[in-house]
């Protein structure tokens, strides 16, 4: 996406934005500012972000949306928080919150940055000409921060990849399965649906991946749900295998993120060593009553062990406390792909699969969990049957 | 006869003179009015342009006083934009922001500083 000129980033729509909603508070109400003929006048203690304070600029008309806010991880990040607590000791609290104010903390979007501009991380500058949008742009929000990995994967930006097919047939948005709720933190409460004893036995969710899954592809597929579609790959593999490990293509993997502030601008940067696509089929590390599959696609993630090494030697001293290939959810799905050609196209093919050689010696410890020890057995080598290694 | 002849046209042409007079005074007040409502414009216009931000705001306080008020009142060295934040048009930003050519003209070149980042998103 190609970043906006200054002028552009703050032009405002003199025909749509008066008469919208919005457009019937006055400027300084939000911005601040004196109204002076002289640019910097006018933009004295100028608040460019305002709904930076969702509680004083947007709570007064939108209190439902503001009161969950603080659970959504658009604006507390925690899931970073959740990693590096376990990959770090307290003693390197601080260096790291040092690291993570200059160069994580951008990832934090407010509501303005999804509803009137862009996100900062990309720039900023107003959408629309601050007319605000109940639902964000795909391209100039969500995928502009989830661009890389899932922006290029939805929308098929990779060479000889086809974009998912929810979008290419069905021109689907995000906001049509990550919906409002979901983006605003409001997760509802387990004690809707879990009112006897075992309430007091269901930890809080850590981890974006636990719990029931939300959105879900049984949700609109029921049929495979069921077992009665007449499918023998669903009814063979529906519970013990996530829907992505035959439905993904292949999608993107990244190594050596490193994080250090520019000598040239001063400005915090990162860069990663390399940025490859892959697919492969790991044992899954997250296994629970929502998720009870024996097999996930997995994806090498940025994190390094000198990630942080700019603000100091060994930040991350328990970086194998967590794997560095994770359970992922590959936003490229397909009705047909080579795995549903036949069932040898997995069964017997180690080359899909993770298996020890293809994690760097450094980080085997921390991935143990995921690897595949042994292959499934090709169906043909067991069989003989001929179908095997064509159309099931 | 010729008596009253006389007397006759001398009360026409007092009543001719009175009538152009009573003409002549309504004109002249209706210019007076407005000119008295020019001059207070004028003077409010320069109230917005030229008073300092405490003399605008007991004027407001106090709205029988703007008569009194001139641009004389306040030295012009005294002038800064700074003194001038009282305006009520609460679309007064727009003014600027809606006009491309007029951003264009003064948005910041130091806010297109490409980023450095590597693999971003």
């Amino acid at each position: 996406m190609a970043p906006l000129e200054p002028w552009e980033k703050v032009l405002i729509d003199g025909e749509v934005y008066p008469d919208s909603v919005h457009g019937q508070i006055a400027c300084e109400d939000c911005h601040n500012g004196v109204q002076s003929p002289d640019k910097d006048t006018a933009h004295t203690n100028l608040i460019p972000n305002p709904s930076q304070d969702s509680q004083t600029y947007c709570g007064e008309c939108h209190p439902d949306i503001v009161a969950t806010e603080a659970h959504s991880l658009h604006s507390n990040l925690a899931g970073y928080w959740t990693v590096l607590d376990e990959r770090s000791i307290p003693a390197d609290h601080p260096a790291i919150e040092e690291a993570f104010a200059n160069h994580c903390d951008s990832c934090h979007a407010t509501c303005g940055e999804c509803h009137v501009s862009q996100p900062n991380l990309v720039g900023g500058g107003l959408i629309s000409g601050h007319v605000f949008q109940k639902t964000p742009s795909m391209t100039r929000n969500c995928t502009a921060c989830h661009g890389s990995r899932v922006g290029n994967e939805y929308l098929g930006k990779h060479e000889d990849l086809n974009a998912d097919v929810h979008f290419r047939r069905g021109r689907m948005t995000c906001i049509d399965c990550h919906q409002e709720a979901e983006m605003h933190g409001d997760y509802g409460n387990c004690e809707d649906c879990h009112a006897g004893p075992e309430m007091a036995t269901i930890a809080p969710p850590d981890h974006r991946y636990d719990g029931v899954q939300s959105p879900r592809c049984e949700t609109c597929h029921m049929n495979v749900t069921v077992g009665n579609d007449g499918n023998l790959f669903h009814e063979n593999h529906g519970g013990n295998l996530q829907c992505q490990v035959c439905h993904s293509i292949a999608y993107t993997s990244c190594d050596g993120c490193h994080v250090s502030i520019s000598d040239t601008t001063g400005n915090p940067k990162f860069a990663t060593d390399s940025s490859y696509l892959t697919f492969l089929i790991g044992k899954n590390p997250r296994q629970s009553y929502d998720r009870p599959y024996d097999y996930v696609l997995v994806r090498h993630i940025p994190v390094d062990e000198n990630t942080f090494g700019y603000y100091g030697e060994g930040l991350l001293d328990n970086f194998s406390n967590l794997p560095t290939w994770a359970y992922t959810t590959p936003h490229n799905i397909q009705l047909n792909t080579p795995q549903t050609e036949t069932c040898d196209a997995c069964h017997g093919n180690p080359d899909i699969f993770l298996t020890e050689d293809k994690v760097y010696p450094y980080e085997l410890e921390a991935n143990l969990e995921l690897i595949v020890d042994a292959i499934p057995a090709s169906i043909f080598d067991m069989t003989g049957d001929a179908q095997a290694d064509t159309t099931p | 006869m010729s008596d009253k002849r006389y007397i006759l046209s001398f009360i026409l042409i007092m009543l001719l003179a009175v009538s152009i007079s009573g003409c002549s005074q309504a004109q002249t007040g209706s210019e007076g009015t407005q000119s008295a409502e020019a001059a207070t414009l004028d003077e409010s216009n320069a109230l917005i342009s030229e008073t300092s931000e405490a003399t605008v705001e007991s004027v407001v306080d106090s709205p029988e006083a703007v008569d009194e008020v001139t641009s004389t009142d306040v030295p012009a060295e005294n002038q800064s934009a700074d003194a001038l934040p009282v305006e009520t048009d609460p679309n007064y930003c727009l003014e600027c922001h809606i006009d491309q050519e007029r951003l264009m003209a003064v948005a910041a070149k130091e806010d297109a500083v490409a980023s450095e980042n590597e693999g971003e998103g």
